[in-house]
């Protein structure tokens, strides 16, 4: 539930951090764009500015030069008449720049209406202006009122006057439209802006909660975790104390067992003993009875015989079971004894162990080899009893007519010693690798002497010793027992001295 | 051993006990044989009622002793024994049929004069026993005081 819990929370932890950069972005993005449109406002004004200064120097000129050419009219003095030429160049410089002014694309379709009947009234002004001045060139002037009246009349000064208005009017407007939009949206972005912020804040807050809490959460796990972690130590020491006090209890049982069992044992053989002292009785007496009668001595014969044969098979089944329940007493007595670790040298120990043998490898006629073997760290009469058993099983079992060849090699891995006991033997059927390390158990025919306890009394010091031991073979084809052990160090050594 | 010394014998196999018997007396041993089957009848012969030896004071003892009794070890009664004022003097010959190193010792530490392990081949039990008849025959056995 928990860790569910945990595990979802760390999970959004990414997706905030992102919706937290897409907001950042788009932040940043609207200050871009605010940027941007502020510069595009100024232009505007700028522009808006420009165009109305030459709307309104178009409309100066175009009044001075109908100054000029009342002057002109009136008076027809010729500074007027230079001024009021130059007037007319005015005129048409400021159309033109009053236009360019105004080819801006925003608001294009209702400017050029205005723009069109301004230029036209323009135009009309300037063709009436060019007019008087062509007149007053040629001395047709006329001066009169009339006349004069008729020129100013058709002046389109008004008219181009109430058009500028208008132009400088639909600018204004523009202008006004342009900045109010461009005003509600930097609003909105402001408005969106901060929201953004304190959404920001908000997910920046949720996260270092967040953070907080799922490092409190680790905390509490690593905690728990190194809770479990002693506790597991504690568990172990325990269970391995109680397999110890089991196993302890199991070779206790196995002595006291073994042990009851001798006693009755004792009981059988010694009656049986006693029988035979009453058979040597009383066929003593029978013998002098049958003398003193002259009976024929046959059937006391094999009444005698038969007396002999059972009381052998009681015997030799005693002493079988006397045998078995002393090797059980051996195993077990192993299994308590203290071992003694020291750094041994194997090569001598598997060659006195070997030397041991030279009587039966002499009579076999086989060859017992001990290579170079890896020293290591163990109980001595644990493993001269391992090497002892192996060889002797080894010699046992060689094939007749074929020469025996026993070599016993060594190699050390990271963490282990592997000593190998080889043969060329009878071999092992594979039906029975197992089951000869079995109390009892044998393989093969039952021709050689043995209780079948060897292998087994070799696997338990093996054991102890706290290694393993397999065997591979093939029947007839020599045999291979492995003994791996525990590549024990000189400091183990010293800590379980020191004990 | 003189005639007066009483060999007490505390044996919980009645075969055992029979065996033993028959030997001791194939070596010519003819002294009074007294058998207890469990620790506490000996214990109750050996140290009277009260619970002290003072009852056998003037006699000589030797006692046969098995370790493995029914209802207490044969070293709880050699202890007992051996701390006894009037009885620590008479020799403790113990016959069971542990042969355990430790035991051996044990028994050695409390004060028993004799360790034989019962062999189960009978001629060497028989053997055994008959020569520990012998044994008997010889041996000075010191009255209780």
């Amino acid at each position: 539930m928990i860790s569910r819990f945990s595990s979802s929370l760390a999970a959004s932890q990414p997706a905030l951090l992102a919706l937290g950069f897409a907001i950042l972005a788009m932040i940043s993005g609207t200050s871009v764009w605010l940027v941007a449109q502020t510069r595009g406002d100024s232009k505007q004004v700028m522009w808006t500015l420009t165009a109305k200064e030459k709307l309104l120097d178009l409309q100066g000129q175009v009044w001075r030069a109908e100054s000029d050419q009342r002057g002109l009219l009136l008076t027809g003095a010729g500074r007027y008449r230079d001024a009021f030429l130059a007037d007319i160049e005015a005129v048409k410089n400021a159309l033109a720049e009053a236009k360019a002014a105004l080819s801006s694309d925003v608001g294009k379709e209702s400017r050029q209406p205005l723009v069109a009947r301004l230029e036209a009234a323009v135009t009309a002004e300037l063709a009436l202006l060019e007019d008087t001045a062509a007149k007053g060139q040629n001395g047709e002037l006329d001066r009169s009122p009339a006349l004069g009246n008729d020129a100013l009349v058709q002046s389109r000064a008004e008219d181009i006057r109430i058009n500028i208005a208008q132009l400088v009017r639909h600018e204004q407007q523009l202008l006004s439209e342009a900045i109010g939009a461009s005003q509600s949206t930097a609003h909105l972005l402001l408005i969106a802006s901060l929201f953004g912020a304190s959404l920001i804040i908000a997910l920046a807050t949720t996260s270092v909660a967040l953070v907080r809490h799922s490092t409190s959460r680790l905390k509490i796990a690593q905690r728990a975790l190194e809770e479990a972690n002693e506790s597991l130590e504690a568990t172990v020491a325990k269970r391995t104390a109680e397999l110890r006090e089991a196993n302890e209890e199991i070779q206790h049982f196995a002595h006291i067992v073994s042990h009851d069992l001798r006693s009755p044992l004792v009981n059988i053989m010694g009656f049986t003993g006693e029988l035979e002292v009453l058979r040597k009785e009383l066929f003593g007496r029978i013998s002098l009875l049958r003398a003193r009668h002259e009976v024929d001595p046959e059937p006391d014969e094999r009444l005698a015989e038969e007396f002999d044969e059972a009381l052998n098979f009681i015997k030799n089944s005693i002493t079988r079971m006397d045998r078995l329940i002393k090797a059980i007493l051996k195993l077990t007595r192993e299994g308590r004894r203290e071992l003694r670790l020291e750094l041994i040298n194997m090569t001598e120990l598997a060659q006195t162990a070997a030397d041991g043998f030279s009587y039966q490898s002499h009579e076999a006629g086989a060859l017992i080899i001990i290579d170079s073997l890896p020293s290591c760290v163990g109980d001595r009469l644990a493993l001269e009893q391992i090497f002892a058993n192996l060889l002797e099983n080894a010699l046992k079992y060689l094939r007749d007519g074929i020469p025996g060849q026993i070599q016993v090699t060594g190699r050390t891995t990271a963490s282990e010693v592997v000593y190998e006991v080889n043969d060329n033997g009878r071999g092992i059927d594979p039906m029975d690798r197992e089951r000869i390390f079995e109390i009892f158990r044998r393989s093969g025919p039952q021709d050689r002497p043995g209780e079948g306890i060897g292998l087994t009394y070799v696997r338990t010091l093996v054991r102890r010793l706290g290694g393993a031991i397999t065997v591979r073979s093939g029947p007839g084809g020599g045999s291979t027992f492995t003994v791996t052990l525990p590549r024990r160090t000189a400091s183990a050594l010293q800590e379980k001295t020191h004990d | 051993m003189t005639r007066h010394v009483t060999i007490v014998m505390i044996e919980d196999d009645k075969g055992h006990a029979r065996l033993i018997e028959k030997n001791i007396r194939r070596a010519g041993v003819r002294n009074d044989i007294v058998a207890f089957r469990d620790g506490t009848s000996a214990i109750a012969y050996l140290f009277g009622e009260p619970g002290a030896g003072g009852s056998h004071a003037g006699r000589a003892l030797l006692i046969l002793l098995d370790l493995n009794l029914p209802d207490m070890t044969g070293i709880d009664i050699l202890k007992r024994i051996k701390a006894d004022e009037h009885l620590k003097r008479s020799p403790v010959v113990v016959l069971t049929t542990t042969d355990d190193q430790d035991e051996i010792k044990r028994c050695y530490d409390l004060g028993c004069n004799v360790y034989i392990t019962k062999p189960v081949e009978y001629e060497s039990f028989a053997h055994s026993i008959r020569q520990l008849g012998l044994f008997f025959s010889v041996i000075q056995v010191a009255e209780n005081s």
